[in-house]
């Protein structure tokens, strides 16, 4: 063994000394960029060209239109198009003054959406940006059968409009080396949305037939205000970072249920919530001594949530219950801490390692009370997660300028109790008629190793090989168990195998194809000893060739899940094992062609598969012209036709046309 | 093998640290206690007119003068050539040496950019900044988050990246709405070296799916691109896989369609996505099972 640590030494040191001068860089990336930027040239010529133009400033307007065959709403939601014909306008301005310079983005459609950015750096060091975000999102209806669901309400428009705004100011802070940001911001969305969760469950299925679709009406808002500093200090790096967010949430369910045109029943949930959220976080970071750099941080959140009233009422002939569920209020405390480093002995060797380790507390008090056969229920719980931590480890090291070593590792560990109790009581709300205790403690740990080599072959080929393992394990402890089932003490371990390979040809062609093999297998303390493998194949090509760029990207994705058959001892009536096979294939064929005077022409035609059977199949062509009418003006057309099938659902297959003019101006 | 073996080579390496690390090799070009510098009685412009247009004109002026990067020139100002360091000179510094240069003042990036992909590749910050104490490009020297059309630029060594921008759903890059910078630090986010902070670069547009919650998805800690593909894909959402075959990577267990007592067998048959009920994907402040409030 000393033996081969003073051969490793020997062979290291030499390295060391020769880090005078360094090696050159591995051929990692071909560094084409600097290749052009270090042109034969004089330094004379290089110093004779003009100072650049001033920035130009743009305008462009656009109309475009969209058709459709078949379902009109599928299209609609794939493609975020509320309307059938529509405007934009867009602009573009930067300016410069001798106090600020900054610049100006915009954009609005005559469906009421769009952007806006303001940039402004001014000449003392501060920066300001203000932006705002307006996008609608138009939804399908939904249902679990393969019939067409009837709306209950024709009139009734599916669809989410999500609003961001946000200011942030910053400054340099010279004395500090460092930055000072302060920002606030807001993120809402609001409309109907359809209940994804129709037919699906037995809670739904009692109050929804199939067919039968419900929405819900959504009003969620946040509001964000934070602030950052960074700083150098001898060479530390400090972050504070302080937030404060408040969160208010309106959620209504809307249920009808109906046979054929009459209506039968119906349904009504409401929920109303408001949430503080308080997060802080400290990190120091220092690059000394030179070629080791360290860092930690600290973080705090504080969760409180108001007390909440959610409250359902089923109408029609079947009013069986109002439930209100009076929600005083869940409160969570969480302390992260995490310390890093990395440390670059060498330019060819690197380790780096970051551990963390978090603690949570959640306290929550709940009081449902239900108007149903013969009782309220009353129900408090708990819930208590003491801690958990990660350890990550990587390095690369390469000893040769033609052949590298990387590894990376991850340790984690977690440890943490669930306990619920909930205690029903009769409507006088002190004659207690059950309780009920459930406590849960895991002990989980889970690990992976990957290595890889990296082989970059006569500077042009590069070829990764690696292999990842990983493991995870459970102990599971379930002192007080009533109302679930278990699994016990699990085992999960997975070996991947993974290629890549990258090819660049004298600067017009580049060929990468990667791909992945791995093998999970899942064992369980009752017999069970499941496995599920998975194929990851990807390849992409481009190519120029003079005016002419071509690129081409395939993918294909395979999983299967392979379902032990269950031991008589775990065997639970009414459950039943399945295997479960899911693909996705891709092909995408592209190319771009650059003609005289600035214009161009681009092609584009996708053809996407998914899951066995071929549930999906989405086909997607593309062709936008860009033409230059002058200098100074430049027309742009675009076509795009989409053809969506559901095997499972024919009822939603639509095709899409959609196609735009658009004209821009630089001035 | 013995801790006395460890700690020689943890010496060893201790040593191999101090000689290649420190990023010497530019001081050691200029060599300033060598070669006197040009004084008050000769200015660089005397003679290099065309150049000080564009230092005029540059941000670089008020913090630096030309023996910043091309050493004490003195003897080159009264006896031309002399000794200077010029640009064939500091083109021969290797990638590391080149981008010390620039890293003694632009301090931030010094600590993280040995550690960044690029770097390690042999890039240095002219390669990206080309000319940018000349001023030909002055665009090209802004902070990133204004680098006004990246793309283009990046395609030059990562075509397959861009070229997945042209799958069905896409960032809006090709739209000019975001470019290649957007996300990528290229000079490298400390943090992300050391210790975790938070999402990063997708926080700063998705902050309703980042921001930190009681009932976290674990999924989020191995970071946003174990479940989207960031570039492209031909599934809504961005998604790596369709549907459920996404979710079964982690939450496949012995039993299943069983998991945690819940058959959902029923909910498979009826071509649910697992988000059809576990609404808050990213996390949830109500439910440890990310279950929506109201079901």
């Amino acid at each position: 063994m000393r033996r081969s640590l003073a051969i490793a030494l020997a062979a290291l040191l030499p390295l060391a000394a020769g880090a005078q001068p360094p090696p050159p860089g591995p051929p990692d990336v071909q560094p084409t960029v600097e290749k052009a930027a270090a042109p034969s040239e004089s330094e004379e010529d290089r110093n004779t060209q003009d100072p650049p133009p001033p920035p130009e400033r743009s305008a462009e307007i656009e109309a475009g239109g969209m058709g459709t065959i078949d379902h009109t709403r599928r299209i609609r939601e794939l493609w975020r198009l509320p309307v059938d014909g529509w405007a934009t306008g867009r602009i573009q301005a930067p300016f410069e003054s001798r106090l600020l310079r900054g610049d100006v983005a915009a954009e609005a459609t005559t469906f009421g959406t769009g952007f806006a950015r303001l940039h402004l750096d001014f000449n003392d060091g501060s920066t300001l940006r203000l932006f705002f975000r307006r996008d609608r999102a138009p939804y399908d209806w939904r249902a679990r059968n393969g019939t067409d669901p009837t709306p209950l309400d024709p009139f009734t428009n599916l669809e989410l409009a999500h609003n961001q705004a946000g200011a942030v100011w910053s400054r340099y802070l010279r004395p500090l080396d460092g930055m000072l940001e302060i920002g606030a911001g807001y993120d809402g969305r609001t409309g109907s949305k359809p209940s994804l969760t129709d037919g699906l469950s037995p809670v739904t299925v009692d109050r929804n037939e199939f067919g039968n679709p419900s929405y819900r009406d959504l009003a969620d808002h946040s509001i964000d205000v934070y602030g950052r500093l960074s700083a150098v200090v001898r060479g530390m790096r400090l972050r504070l970072d302080v937030a404060f967010r408040q969160d208010f949430l309106s959620d209504a369910l809307h249920q009808t249920d109906r046979i054929g045109d009459v209506v039968t029943g119906g349904y009504t949930e409401q929920l109303h919530e408001s949430r503080q959220t308080v997060e802080a976080g400290l990190s120091v970071e220092s690059a000394a001594p030179a070629a080791l750099l360290v860092g930690g941080s600290y973080r705090f959140l504080y969760v409180h949530g108001e007390p909440s009233e959610r409250r359902d009422q089923r109408l029609g002939a079947d009013d069986l219950r109002t439930r209100v569920i009076e929600d005083g209020g869940l409160t969570t405390v969480r302390n992260r801490i995490a310390f890093g480093a990395v440390w670059l002995p060498m330019p060819s060797l690197r380790f780096g390692g970051r551990i963390e380790a978090e603690s949570t507390v959640i306290s929550d008090d709940a009081t449902e009370n239900r108007e149903m056969v013969t009782s309220d229920v009353s129900l408090n719980s708990a819930r208590y997660d003491p801690w958990s931590g990660a350890l990550h480890l990587d390095g690369a090291w390469s000893p040769l300028r033609m052949l590298a070593f990387e590894a990376d590792g991850t340790l984690r560990l977690l440890a943490g109790t669930d306990r619920w109790n909930q205690v029903l009581v009769l409507a006088d709300q002190t004659t207690v008629i059950a309780e009920r205790l459930r406590e849960l403690t895991r002990d989980r740990i889970a690990g992976n190793v990957e290595g890889r080599v990296v082989v970059p072959l006569l500077r042009r080929v590069r070829l990764v090989a690696g292999y990842r393992w990983d493991r995870d394990h459970w102990d599971v402890d379930q002192p007080v168990l009533v109302d679930t089932f278990t699994l016990g003490d699990r085992d999960r371990e997975r070996h991947t195998v993974f290629v890549l390979a990258r090819l660049r040809g004298f600067r017009f062609f580049t060929l990468e194809a990667r791909g992945a093999y791995f093998n999970e297998t899942y064992s369980t303390s009752t017999g069970g000893s499941d496995t599920h493998t998975g194929w990851d194949a990807r390849f992409s090509a481009t190519a120029t060739f003079r005016q002419l760029g071509v690129y081409a990207v395939g993918a294909f994705t395979d999983d299967r899940y392979r379902v032990s058959p269950i031991p008589p001892a775990a065997i639970i009536a009414g459950f039943a094992p399945l295997d479960f096979i899911g693909q996705t294939w891709l092909a995408l064929v592209g190319a771009t062609v650059a003609l005289p005077r600035g214009s161009s022409l681009t092609a584009n035609y996708t053809l996407a598969l998914n899951t066995e059977d071929v549930r999906v199949r989405m086909q997607d062509a593309s062709l936008r012209a860009g033409i230059a009418l002058g200098p100074r003006l430049r027309l742009g057309l675009t076509a795009r036709y989409l053809w969506f099938y559901d095997s499972l659902a024919p009822w939603s297959n639509a095709q899409g046309i959609l196609g735009s003019a658009s004209l821009a101006a630089n001035f | 093998m013995t801790v006395r073996s460890i700690v020689i080579l943890f010496l060893a390496l201790a040593g191999c640290s101090r000689l290649g690390g420190g990023g010497t090799e530019f001081l050691r070009l200029i060599d300033a206690d060598k070669h006197r510098p040009i004084g008050d009685q000769h200015d660089c412009f005397d003679c290099h007119l065309k150049i000080r247009d564009f230092h005029e004109a540059s941000i670089h002026r008020r913090v630096m003068d030309c023996e910043s990067c091309h050493g004490p020139g003195g003897e080159h100002a009264e006896d031309p050539p002399g000794a200077i360091i010029g640009p064939a000179a500091l083109r021969n510094l290797s990638p590391q040496g080149r981008s010390e240069m620039c890293l003694r003042c632009h301090r931030n990036n010094a600590a993280a950019w040995p550690a960044t992909a690029h770097a390690r590749a042999g890039l240095a910050c002219f390669t990206c900044h080309s000319d940018a104490v000349h001023f030909k490009q002055p665009e090209a020297v802004r902070p990133p988050r204004e680098f006004p059309s990246s793309t283009p630029f990046c395609e030059q060594c990562h075509a397959a990246a861009v070229a997945e921008l042209n799958q069905p759903y896409h960032h809006p890059v090709r739209e000019g709405e975001i470019s290649c910078t957007s996300c990528h630090d290229i000079h490298g986010e400390f943090e992300r070296a050391t210790a975790t902070w938070d999402y990063g670069v997708c926080a700063r547009c998705h902050p309703r799916q980042t921001h930190e919650k009681v009932f976290r998805h674990p999924a989020l800690d191995e970071g946003c691109g174990v479940c989207h593909a960031p570039h492209g894909s031909s599934i809504p959402s961005l998604l790596t896989r369709t549907a459920n075959s996404l979710c079964l990577q982690c939450h496949f267990q012995p039993g299943f369609p069983n998991i945690a007592g819940v058959d959902h067998a029923v909910f498979l048959a009826r071509a649910a996505n697992c988000w059809d009920c576990h609404v808050d994907v990213h996390g949830s402040n109500s439910d440890p099972s990310l279950l929506g409030r109201i079901r």
